[in-house]
């Protein structure tokens, strides 16, 4: 738990610096995809903290990936040999 | 007022780029495959690394100054543009995080033990965040600055080492793993060379052309040499196995220096090299990433997603990998398709776009 609010105050204070930078500009677009991706990150940061699972990036690359990168990899293994 | 780099700048960070992860992982991988002759997977790695800058100059010709992204719009139109923007971006966002991985899970499990790896992965996404809202001129004059401190390093490392070379340790020459050596530089240059496809980004931003080209060449020519003195000088003090087993043979190759029982354990300076150029990576990928989201977005300023996009790399860095063993893996499987994709295939293509749309040019 203390985690996460050392974590919501640096980015409170972060989403303060850069929204009166943008309010100085007058950007309208700008600020609202600002506000929506803070809150996205915010919140999946957050879930981390809370201890509930999310997946392992390099997973769903390898997923992604898969068709090719197994083959490959498997082909590379066998050059890799043992000391 | 539109930020500029010099050639010798760009020089450098191409430098920085390709050292940047690969001077800790390549001795170890040009080992596993090479062995004895990993030193000589090094020497066919820059070669074909002088082929890749050689495919991304002409890039750079044909660009003539122009913004790359905007081009690449302008070439493929707005769809089939966004659609190859976004691939680069997820290509370069992969290299954003996995560096910040790397720098933080070094820093936690070699030098700050016990230190949570969120902390320090935190602390350097924003060192970063500060560093690329400056502009890449900034960057670029910090490379400039720490250039000579890290190449003096990475010197030192090598000539305090020689006196525990064992040159018998790479005979026989190229005679045994002929192929596996060959077969090796397929990692190796996917996490060194393909990866310089980032720069492209930031050479709208060189003041003269003609510098960035030459600077793409020397930068990637001389890394490679520092990248084969580094494994040269692993395989002869640490051994073939030695090599191949660590996981950071160069810092192994730090802890050996010892100077008439005066100077030890001064592996922290290989630290030192490796902090400065992993930054300066992590500065132009993430310089680089904000940009392509904001292009794709149509924001004003790059500056804007700038601290969300920090957040998201360090929640990344969380969720890269679940161990050390899972990332020797993703090298040499996924990691290498996602870098010829973006570092070669899709070069190739824009590359010829460009030359079939010459007049446009």
């Amino acid at each position: 738990m203390p985690n996460i609010i050392i974590f919501w105050v640096i980015s409170a204070l972060l989403s303060y610096m850069e929204i009166k930078r943008l309010n100085k500009r007058k950007g309208m677009k700008d600020k609202i995809i600002f506000i929506i991706m803070m809150c996205l990150f915010i919140t999946l940061i957050s879930l981390h903290y809370l201890d509930i699972k999310l997946p392992y990036i390099i997973d769903m690359i390898e997923f992604v990936t898969k068709p090719i990168s197994e083959p490959l990899g498997k082909w590379l293994k066998n050059f890799q040999q043992p000391s | 007022m539109t930020e500029k780099l010099d050639g010798k700048q760009f020089t450098v960070l191409v430098i920085m780029n390709t050292l940047g992860a690969s001077i800790i992982f390549i001795p170890s991988i040009a080992t596993n495959y090479g062995k004895e002759n990993g030193w000589i997977t090094l020497i066919f790695s820059t070669i074909l690394g002088v082929f890749i800058i050689l495919l991304y100059n002409q890039i750079i010709k044909k660009l003539n100054g122009k913004e790359f992204f905007s081009t690449i719009d302008i070439l493929f139109g707005k769809w089939l543009g966004a659609i190859i923007i976004m691939l680069l971006t997820c290509y370069i966002f992969i290299n954003t995080f996995a560096n910040l991985w790397a720098i933080s899970d070094f820093i936690s499990l070699q030098i700050l033990m016990g230190t949570p790896f969120e902390v320090i992965s935190l602390i350097i996404a924003l060192t970063v965040l500060i560093a690329i809202r400056y502009g890449i001129e900034v960057i670029g004059r910090t490379a400039q600055l720490f250039f000579p401190f890290t190449m003096l390093c990475a010197l030192l490392l090598t000539l305090l080492v020689i006196k525990d070379a064992d040159f018998s340790n790479i005979t026989p020459i190229f005679q045994l793993n002929k192929s596996a050596t060959i077969v090796g530089t397929l990692p190796i240059v996917s996490v060194t060379f393909l990866e310089l496809v980032i720069l492209l980004a930031i050479t709208d931003n060189v003041n003269n052309i003609q510098s960035a080209r030459k600077g793409f060449l020397v930068g990637g020519f001389t890394s490679g040499l520092i990248l084969l003195v580094i494994t040269l000088a692993c395989i002869t003090v640490l051994g073939v196995q030695g090599t191949a087993n660590y996981a950071y043979p160069i810092y192994a190759l730090g802890q050996r220096i010892s100077i008439f029982d005066f100077v030890e354990r001064v592996e922290i300076i290989v630290a030192f090299i490796w902090f400065f150029t992993i930054f300066i990576k992590l500065c132009v990928s993430f310089y680089v990433f904000t940009n392509g989201i904001s292009h794709l977005l149509k924001l004003k300023n790059y500056k804007t997603l700038s601290v969300p996009l920090a957040l998201f790399i360090f929640l990344a860095s969380i969720l890269s990998v679940p161990n050390t063993f899972a990332s020797f893996a993703f090298i040499n499987g996924a990691y290498i398709v996602l870098s010829v994709t973006a570092g070669l295939i899709l070069p190739l293509i824009i590359l010829g776009v460009l030359l079939i749309k010459k007049r446009v040019f």
